[in-house]
């Protein structure tokens, strides 16, 4: 048999005669190098973006206050689950799924139980998104955003990130009275919140003083709070870019450092 | 060089010289793996004309991408990787349903299974006779490695990169598929009987 007779006999008859011709073109190198650019920097990004998302949940989670609520028992858990941004979670959870489907092409993801690369990418954005929210990325885009200088994002930060949270409000301290406390709010409203046995305050409510940023939980009624959590905030946890109180020192360091430089404040 | 030099050489050589604009040298390979291609084809497509249109789209893939083919590693299971691509592709148009699930608990959590040991190999000659008829009745997942091994004779490794799942769930699978055949046999038998 012939090699055109042979050709002719197979299923794909017809396909090396269009080859011949170069009615069928091969891929070059080239072709597959761009797709593979392409590919790596489509997973680049889709990660990216997990990250900066992932982080941004932390930060919204600390801008809010939300972050101190389950130290206050069930009213602040109950509180902390129905506040807590779970549409920027699933967004994120749907990323991760998609960062897992593109990494799938690869060998080292598909030869392992899928197991491993789901709870490593899962690691990754965690820490990631922990490690970038550190960073005081998203401080300085609220800030913007705040300040109208933020485009397309603003509306998202302004929603997440100062959105006020039912029955939980963050002052400083402005008063201490027997069994009271005047707080005036980051947003500036001057309130009152009552102490009472039911008042849970895991910083001890004697240590409270003039001056302290403070996170309440409780309800409201014509601007008095009947609090049923108290807690102080500290410089640790780092939220004293949302307004720094007046005790806070003064001198030289990273915190006033940041500070001025990120907000140019005197 | 003739007909019979290129005999001589290995699939991977002559996909080196079609890399290299060859092109007349695809015949050889269409030539070799025609067969296997058909045979794979026939394992989940029982209409003569989808299994040639199958198998034409098969080579038209492999020589469109044949400058992807990295030629230190093997021929066949990088061409039974666009088959198989092919295959699923071709039975989700045909039925119109999902022949591989999203999410396979298989290929999620680790398994332990042994690769093929020499004795084992002493039997895969009897459960090849064995799988020849229960085949028809086991689904795509289970099908597809048991025809590779048994029949293609590829190792678990080239099943696992041509399906793109750990080695650990082709051994799983093909366990899986031997035991549901031998369900299936012994109620053939009972039938018999």
């Amino acid at each position: 048999m012939s090699q055109e007779q042979k050709e002719e006999k197979l299923a794909s008859g017809g396909l090396m005669e269009r080859i011949k011709k170069g009615e069928v073109k091969r891929h070059s190198k080239g072709y597959f190098l761009i797709r593979g650019l392409t590919y790596a920097l489509i997973i680049i990004a889709v990660l990216g973006f997990c990250l900066f998302l992932g982080s941004f949940i932390f930060f919204a989670i600390r801008a809010t206050g939300i972050f101190f609520l389950p130290i206050f028992g069930l009213l602040g858990l109950r509180v902390f689950f129905l506040s807590f941004p779970w549409i920027l979670i699933l967004i994120v959870t749907l990323l991760i799924i998609l960062t897992e489907g593109l990494l799938k092409k690869f060998h080292v993801v598909y030869s392992k139980p899928l197991l491993y690369s789901v709870v490593a990418v899962i690691a990754l954005v965690f820490l990631g998104s922990f490690i970038v929210e550190r960073t005081h990325l998203h401080v300085g885009l609220f800030e913007r955003a705040q300040n109208d200088m933020l485009p397309i994002m603003g509306p998202v930060y302004r929603g997440f990130g100062g959105r006020q949270i039912n029955d939980t409000y963050i002052g400083e301290v402005t008063a201490v009275l027997t069994d009271t406390l005047i707080i005036e709010t980051t947003e500036g409203r001057e309130m009152k919140v009552v102490i009472s046995s039911e008042t849970n305050c895991p910083c001890g409510i004697e240590q409270i003083d003039t001056g302290d940023m403070v996170v309440v939980v409780g309800k409201e009624k014509n601007g008095e709070i009947s609090a049923l959590g108290v807690n102080e905030i500290t410089e640790d946890d780092n939220m004293y870019w949302r307004r720094p109180p007046r005790n806070f020192p003064r001198g030289p360091g990273p915190a006033e450092g940041f500070l001025r430089e990120t907000f140019n404040r005197p | 060089m003739g007909e019979s030099g290129w005999a001589m050489k290995n699939d991977e050589e002559i996909a080196s010289l079609i890399q290299a604009d060859k092109i007349e040298l695809f015949g050889v390979l269409m030539e070799r793996y025609e067969g296997k291609m058909k045979r794979y084809a026939a394992k989940f497509i029982s209409n003569q004309e989808d299994i040639n249109d199958v198998v034409q789209d098969v080579f038209l893939k492999a020589y469109e991408n044949i400058q992807s083919f990295d030629v230190k590693r093997r021929f066949s299971p990088w061409l039974y990787r666009i088959a198989h691509n092919e295959l699923v592709n071709s039975l989700r148009k045909r039925e119109k349903r999902k022949v591989l699930p999203l999410l396979d608990l298989d290929t999620f959590v680790p398994h332990n299974v042994k690769q093929d040991n020499p004795e084992q190999e002493v039997e895969k000659g009897e459960i090849k006779k064995f799988v020849q008829e229960g085949l028809e009745k086991l689904e795509f997942k289970y099908r597809e490695p048991v025809f590779l091994y048994y029949f293609e004779e590829l190792s678990y490794k080239e099943i696992a990169d041509i399906m793109e799942i750990p080695v650990s769930t082709v051994g799983i699978r093909i366990k899986r598929a031997k035991e549901k055949m031998k369900i299936f046999m012994n109620k053939k038998l009972n039938n018999n009987l």
